[in-house]
């Protein structure tokens, strides 16, 4: 399964409106795999997310606010 | 960028010149921006008119279809012939465009941080919450494929007052490419988000414009 592809099923699968979770392809010098950023606002149930998923690595982050610049 | 009629217009943010969609038609767009017009400072000008804005719809992706939300907007140029397609002083507006990919390198010419580097880190696959404030709107607007660089050496890539600015990447052989149109950042300052710049053209059906008054 390549990236994009595990991705796009982590995202479907997760068991979170898309309004909640966001499913990232990671690659910086820091970190290779999949991102899910959690609403920080967020004060439901969170589900079991994978440490891996499609053989990639998997790491669960509050969302940072983001703003217009 | 150009029509294909060769009508020359500016592109920006939506939240820069439309208003967040609130722009009447025509308006004026003044450089320096009404925001940075200060006293004993640079008199504004009229640089152009607003023409358009890309479309968005409000609401959580869970209610509503926000996949066609582009953060874009562009005006025609008043006097096509006093502006310029350079990015400041530094590189011409590239005519050419390169799909983003994490992991590529980046540089953008912004008003605010001005010329910075960084590193396209990541690509959302999910959909990306944006606060929008302006005077005449205030709400969070969701977007997809949006794509998030890292600046070099642990610098901001971007700051408040550097939307709109034209991300590019240059390639092995020196040549520069148009990735990504800046439309907004983390509250600390260490992610930058753009919009693939394919995405905007192909939605105005227009193309860059370079070579202009260089």
């Amino acid at each position: 399964m390549d990236m994009q592809q595990a991705a796009s099923n982590l995202q479907r699968g997760i068991g979170l409106p898309p309004s909640v979770a966001t499913v990232l392809i990671w690659n910086s010098d820091s970190f290779q795999g999949l991102k899910v950023w959690i609403d920080a606002a967020y004060r439901g149930k969170l589900p079991d997310i994978p440490a891996a998923y499609g053989g990639y690595t998997v790491l669960v982050e509050r969302r940072p606010e983001i703003f217009a610049l | 960028m150009a029509d294909a009629a060769g009508a020359i217009f500016a592109l920006t943010n939506n939240h820069v010149s439309g208003g967040c969609s609130y722009t009447d038609v025509n308006f004026p767009i003044v450089a320096p921006g009404l925001l940075d017009v200060r006293p004993n400072g640079h008199d504004p000008f009229t640089l152009g008119h607003h023409a358009t804005v890309a479309p968005w719809t409000s609401g959580i992706p869970d209610n509503v279809d926000v996949t066609a939300n582009i953060d874009a907007a562009i005006f025609r140029l008043k006097d096509a012939a006093a502006v310029s397609s350079m990015q400041r002083t530094g590189y011409d507006t590239p005519l050419t465009t390169i799909a983003p990919v994490p992991g590529m390198v980046v540089r953008k010419i912004g008003r605010t941080t001005g010329d910075t580097s960084g590193m396209i880190v990541a690509q959302a696959v999910g959909f990306v919450p944006v606060a929008m404030e302006v005077s005449q709107f205030r709400g969070t607007i969701y977007f997809d494929n949006i794509y998030i660089i890292q600046g070099a050496g642990g610098q901001p890539f971007s700051d408040r007052g550097d939307s709109g600015s034209l991300i590019v990447n240059t390639d092995a052989a020196g040549q520069k490419h148009a990735t990504g149109l800046l439309f907004a950042g983390s509250g600390d300052q260490s992610l930058t988000f753009m919009i693939p710049i394919d995405k905007v053209l192909g939605h105005f059906n227009v193309t860059l414009v370079g070579g202009h008054n260089v």
